[in-house]
């Protein structure tokens, strides 16, 4: 499993450049699922047939996008100029290491020294305005031949490492541990048919997502996907969201969306009966795709199911082994039972 | 007026959690012979049928709520609310969350003084206990006095929830014989983004939309101009929404030749969400009927029962009068 999110992370897929991780989920799922395909958003969307025909059309998505960076203009003296694709805080961006361009071509995100700020600058996060990627050309012109022009994406040059007992770090794992939770699925011999959405453009307004609700049109949508965890000594526990080592997150409320309070209750129900830990996401914060799939047409019900995750948006996500092995156990029981939810 | 908001008050409907008042709606339209149903997000349905035209009226089902997040360890709920767009209302209002637990909302400021973090005292002496009492995702509805009618007006709690559903509920228990196909929903999730209405909207496939809600009254002393308590606010815009404004325009043409209290209404903010209607599907037309109330949004309001009757009157001469190619 580690395998899987490993390779998938590596792979460059800023919001509206999703195209390797697109050709690789792809050709993954093609060999795993009835059908795969992908629809005119840059979705991967795929379904397989289970023992038995679903009582309830069920969707199990996860997002193939990544936060990063735009080319937005290539200054006189080689500077590039750039926008963020999803939210990133800028705090977390000088001396940042990034891949550009599809050569990527690595780069330095630079800022102003701090010791050269003024006094009341130095607590506030630099502004996007002044900050550039160096890619080591001194002039525009070496930047043209380089291959690199507006237009072009950046990701965050954040290696894969394991650490400490059972830790990973990498770029990107919101939410290509997601993506590599459901291939997982795909392996499995699933109770009930299941459909399956990779969907593209997450950080950028959930875009992929709505297109993929509606040419499925699910009843039951389980976003798949990295939540923010704050389990750091700095954080009084009433705001950590979340923690790393206590399993799968199950959200009954966030920043855009109240989820589906019977699903909710019955992933935790399943969760306990099969002695798998769970955690409440008791942080009111940020949003996922759920957002979009529970209005789409008819609309959805919906539930949220995560991976604790720390430095969500940053080079250096940190996850734990034992929450991907639980969160996966979890999502194999939702499978085969909410497949079989009459009505909803 | 006072008669359907005791009616709905009897069952709570915390947004996302509106299944009580559902089945509740859903039983008394079944009493009346009248079909109807629950959609995926919870909001109510109700058809009846009556060819050529398809026009959906529409009212929010849910009230403003009080999420548990979590508890500290001195047993204190971390409260999330949803559709209190002034927390500094809520401190020291009572909550009551399923199960009959209740408790107390206070309020942290933050060093600018503004309102930053809910929390509750529910007596509990930790977290453990807080927990098990009130698990994160239960939500609670504010405590309120009950509605009482007071001469020409009512007073008491949960009329700018209310006052919407509790007008298409009395349009439901009167109307007779309107032209056209009618849908009367009751949507969830009003206060999550008009959630529920963009997905009964899109079941409904209406040519037209009647949108009932409150409004804040405009004559009170500290108010900036708006619409008096005793007429009714008709939209014409919220923020970047605009009503349609033949439908709006003939709704004040008919209040004035009835002799009924009407008044357009503009706001420069839009609640998130009020062009959910507009947006579902293929579209529709929107308009948009609104009962003005005093101390919106506090523990005790104030509505004005002839407001109440001119916007029925409004609504019915609407089934009936409304512009040709809607």
């Amino acid at each position: 499993m580690l395998t899987a999110i490993r390779t998938l992370a590596m792979l460059p897929g800023v919001s509206g450049h999703e195209d390797a991780v697109r050709a690789e989920i792809l050709a993954r799922a093609g060999a795993l699922a009835d059908r795969a395909y992908t629809d005119a958003c840059g979705n991967v969307l795929a379904f397989k047939k289970g023992r038995k025909r679903a009582e309830s059309r069920v969707l199990l998505a996860a997002h193939m996008d990544e936060v990063g960076f735009v080319v937005s203009h290539v200054e006189e003296n080689g500077f590039l100029r750039f926008l963020t694709a999803g939210g990133i805080e800028t705090y977390v961006l000088p001396g940042a290491r990034v891949l550009v361009g599809d050569a990527r071509l690595p780069g330095v995100i630079c800022a102003r020294p701090v010791h050269l700020l003024p006094k009341d600058e130095k607590r506030l996060p630099p502004k996007l305005s002044e900050l550039f990627i160096y890619i080591g050309a001194d002039s525009a012109e070496k930047v043209r031949k380089a291959g690199i022009g507006p237009g072009d994406d950046a990701v965050f040059d954040g290696g894969f490492s394991t650490f400490g007992d059972g830790f990973f770090t990498s770029k990107a794992l919101d939410d290509r541990a997601g993506c590599a939770l459901l291939l997982e699925l795909m392996k499995a011999d699933l109770e009930y048919d299941i459909y399956f959405a990779f969907h593209a453009l997450e950080e950028e307004g959930l875009r992929g997502a709505y297109g993929a609700a509606f040419a499925i049109k699910p009843d039951i949508a389980v976003v798949v996907e990295a939540t923010t965890a704050a389990d750091i000594s700095v954080v009084t526990p009433e705001k950590r969201a979340c923690a790393l080592r206590r399993g799968p997150v199950l959200s009954f409320l966030d920043g855009r969306t109240l989820y589906d309070r019977a699903l909710y209750e019955r992933a935790a129900r399943i969760a306990d009966e099969n002695g798998i830990p769970w955690q409440p996401k008791t942080l009111v914060a940020g949003g996922n795709d759920a957002g979009a799939l529970q209005t789409v047409g008819e609309g959805a019900r919906v539930l949220a199911v995560s991976l604790p995750c720390r430095y969500l948006h940053t080079a250096s996500c940190v996850m734990h082994e034992s929450d991907v092995a639980n969160t996966a156990r979890l999502l194999r029981l939702i499978c085969d039972d909410f497949g079989g939810i009459k009505n909803a | 007026m006072l008669e359907e908001l005791l009616f709905l008050s009897e069952a709570p409907a915390p947004s996302g959690m509106e299944g009580a008042r559902a089945r509740k709606i859903l039983e008394f339209a079944a009493s009346l012979g009248m079909e109807g149903r629950a959609d995926k997000l919870g909001s109510v349905i109700i058809r009846k049928n009556g060819g050529g035209r398809r026009m959906l009226l529409a009212a929010p089902l849910d009230e403003p709520c009080a999420v548990c997040c979590t508890a500290d360890d001195k047993g204190f709920l971390r409260l999330k609310a949803i559709g209190v767009s002034k927390p500094e209302l809520y401190n020291g209002r009572q909550v009551t969350f399923a199960g009959g637990v209740t408790g107390v909302i206070g309020l942290t400021r933050a060093k600018d003084g503004t309102p930053a973090d809910l929390w509750c005292d529910i007596g509990a002496p930790d977290k453990e206990k807080a927990l098990a009492l009130c698990p994160p995702g239960a939500a609670g509805t504010f405590v309120h006095p009950a509605p009482k009618l007071r001469g020409g007006r009512i007073e008491g709690g949960g009329l700018s929830a209310l006052a919407g559903a509790a007008l298409l509920l009395r349009l439901i228990k009167t109307i007779e014989n309107q032209p056209g196909d009618l849908f009367l929903v009751f949507h969830a999730q009003k206060h999550m983004g008009h959630r529920g209405l963009q997905t009964a909207a899109f079941c409904c496939e209406a040519d037209t939309a009647v949108l009932l809600d409150a409004v804040p009254a405009g004559d009170t002393p500290d108010a900036k101009g708006g619409v008096a308590v005793d007429s009714v606010a008709v939209k014409l815009s919220e923020g970047v929404v605009s009503y349609d404004g033949e439908l709006s325009a003939h709704f004040l043409e008919r209040a004035g030749i009835a002799g009924v209290k009407a008044s357009p209404y503009l706001s420069p903010d839009a609640p998130a969400g009020a062009d959910a209607a507009q947006l579902a599907g293929r579209g529709c037309r929107v308009c948009s009927l609104a009962l003005p109330v005093r101390f919106f949004g506090a523990a005790c309001e104030v509505a004005c029962l002839s407001a109440f009757e001119s916007a029925l009157a409004l609504l019915r001469d609407f089934l009936h009068s409304a512009p040709a190619g809607t």
